[in-house]
């Protein structure tokens, strides 16, 4: 999906957007990193992005349509080809793993296929594979509130891998996650947008695992871009300015 | 501890005490004047039991009647009453569940990535319509639905049922919306973002997360419903209450005796079967 963004403003108060003026523009099948300091806005324009938020200026554009000009019930159909997977993983405590993870395709469900998943979900060969590329063969009937955290955190991811979405929006996907499973996870979720051609953009603490990784980054600071280059041509000052603690 | 004595004189008594016994005094004082508005008569209670046509009421409550004919009646209308509770709240909650689902805010597709104030006012005009109907169906308590239905389908069980529906829908209404309003948004927004519909969202997002709630409130809500629906028969709706009116109206004492202990033994069922049943959920 591309998407594009013109002159926009955004954030949940009136008086205050978070995002000011941004422009961008992001081609299909594009890789791109967020970063930036908290507050900077990258969740914001992550919701953005999704359809979840309007904007309070200007506009944004999927495949060249303004949905938020358009009837909401377009707008809800159209976002179901876009997935944002919140920081915190938005799973039920007491619904099981297979479960969450079935529920990332309701949007292609009729009402009777919702019904005999939410009884007992099918594909259950499916979502195994799914969760065994998350290393989670053993959790398929698991409850999610009996997790941890890095295993919710996954399980989030896996729902997004099941998703028939072509514009993931992933918002600090390693967080909860040790090196070593975070770097796992990035190879999976990176390779995977690549086979289905899905836009990607994803936002990370980890600075060196999104250089590594994506062959572009926005750096994002008071809700306006501050770079918006490929890794080899960001040099370590930018990284270091876009951090920098404005009281010193 | 220290042992030494304290340099501090203790007062002479308990600085609590005069409260007390204000208190007191004025709960004391407020009874008396209640008890006489209300006429409240203890003499009264005495010349009872002097009174021949009084005591031989009461002294016919022994022994209770016992016949297996009567016996198999009491039986009978004490499962009535379940009956009645059972099909009337099952009704109620075909009507208060899903308005409870439209009352949820949560829910509202045309509210996304909107502040509270842009929702539209047609939605926020809606709920308010359903939440006031609500509000009525529950403020009529189900005796006067029993009352007036009673002379609208006539004597017998159909009106408790009706009755016990409409109070209860009102109910379970407003309180399922209470328990749907109260859990973790997140869940829900992050299906309504991906395109699910209201319904989906609903059963994958927001159901597992109080379905133990909502069953165990329904428990409670029926064992209000079974003490409930023995008062209804008093005003002509069916089951245990009916009889005891029927049995109290032909001074039959034993057999009000025998309905009474029915009457005990039902409400204590009711009140271990909720017990057991919120347990199991909790």
């Amino acid at each position: 999906m591309r998407v594009e963004l013109q002159d926009l403003s955004a954030g949940l108060h009136q008086t205050q957007p978070i995002l000011q003026h941004l422009s961008l523009k992001i081609q299909q099948g594009e890789q791109i990193a967020l970063i930036g300091p908290s507050g900077a806005g990258k969740t914001t324009l992550l919701h953005v992005l999704g359809l979840a938020l309007a904007p309070q200026s200007g506009c944004i554009r999927h495949d060249d349509r303004d949905y938020w000009a358009l009837r909401s019930v377009t707008r809800h159909q159209a976002r179901s080809r876009v997935m944002i997977a919140p920081q915190t993983p938005p799973l039920p405590p007491r619904q099981r793993v297979v479960t969450a993870v079935h529920a990332g395709r309701l949007a292609f469900m009729g009402f009777w296929a919702s019904l005999r998943a939410w009884i007992a979900p099918g594909n259950l060969q499916d979502i195994q594979d799914v969760l065994a590329e998350f290393d989670l063969t053993d959790k398929l009937f698991e409850r999610v509130d009996r997790l941890s955290g890095g295993e919710r955190q996954r399980v989030g991811l896996a729902r997004l891998a099941w998703s028939l979405a072509d514009l993931w929006l992933v918002d600090e996907p390693l967080a909860a996650l040790d090196p070593v499973r975070a770097r796992q996870a990035m190879q999976v979720m990176t390779r995977m947008a690549k086979e289905r051609e899905i836009t990607l953009v994803a936002s990370f603490h980890q600075v060196d695992l999104a250089l590594e990784f994506f062959p572009r980054v926005i750096g994002l600071r008071d809700g306006s871009v501050f770079f918006d280059a490929a890794p080899q041509d960001i040099r370590h000052e930018d990284i270091v300015a876009l951090f920098e603690n404005e009281q010193g | 501890m220290n042992t030494a004595r304290s340099d501090f004189r203790a007062p002479q008594y308990d600085p609590a005490l005069r409260g007390r016994v204000i208190a007191l005094s004025i709960l004391v004082l407020a009874v008396w004047k209640m008890s006489q508005l209300t006429e409240f008569d203890w003499i009264g209670l005495i010349h009872a039991f002097s009174d021949p046509a009084p005591r031989a009421f009461l002294l016919s409550f022994f022994p209770p009647a016992h016949s297996i004919v009567f016996l198999k009646l009491a039986i009978l209308e004490t499962w009535r009453t379940v009956a009645i509770a059972t099909c009337g709240l099952f009704i109620a909650g075909l009507v208060g569940f899903p308005v409870a689902i439209v009352l949820t805010r949560v829910l509202s597709l045309s509210a996304i990535g909107k502040t509270i104030e842009a929702s539209s006012w047609i939605s926020r005009g809606m709920r308010g319509v359903l939440r006031s109907s609500m509000i009525f169906l529950r403020s009529v308590p189900e005796l006067i639905w029993a009352l007036l239905l009673v002379r609208v389908v006539g004597l017998g069980p159909t009106a408790g049922v009706l009755a016990i529906a409409i109070t209860y829908s009102g109910m379970l209404g407003k309180v399922y919306a209470e328990i749907f309003e109260s859990v973790d948004q997140a869940p829900i927004l992050s299906l309504l973002n991906q395109g699910g519909s209201r319904l989906q969202s609903f059963a994958f997002g927001l159901l597992p997360q109080c379905s133990d709630e909502l069953i165990s409130y329904t428990v409670y809500r029926w064992e209000c419903a079974v003490r409930s629906s023995v008062i209804l028969g008093f005003v002509g709706a069916g089951g245990l209450g009916q009889q005891m009116d029927l049995s109290m109206k032909m001074f039959a004492g034993n057999e009000v005796c025998t309905l009474l202990l029915m009457f005990v033994i039902l409400v204590s069922f009711a009140d271990w079967m909720s017990k057991t049943l919120r347990k199991v959920w909790a």
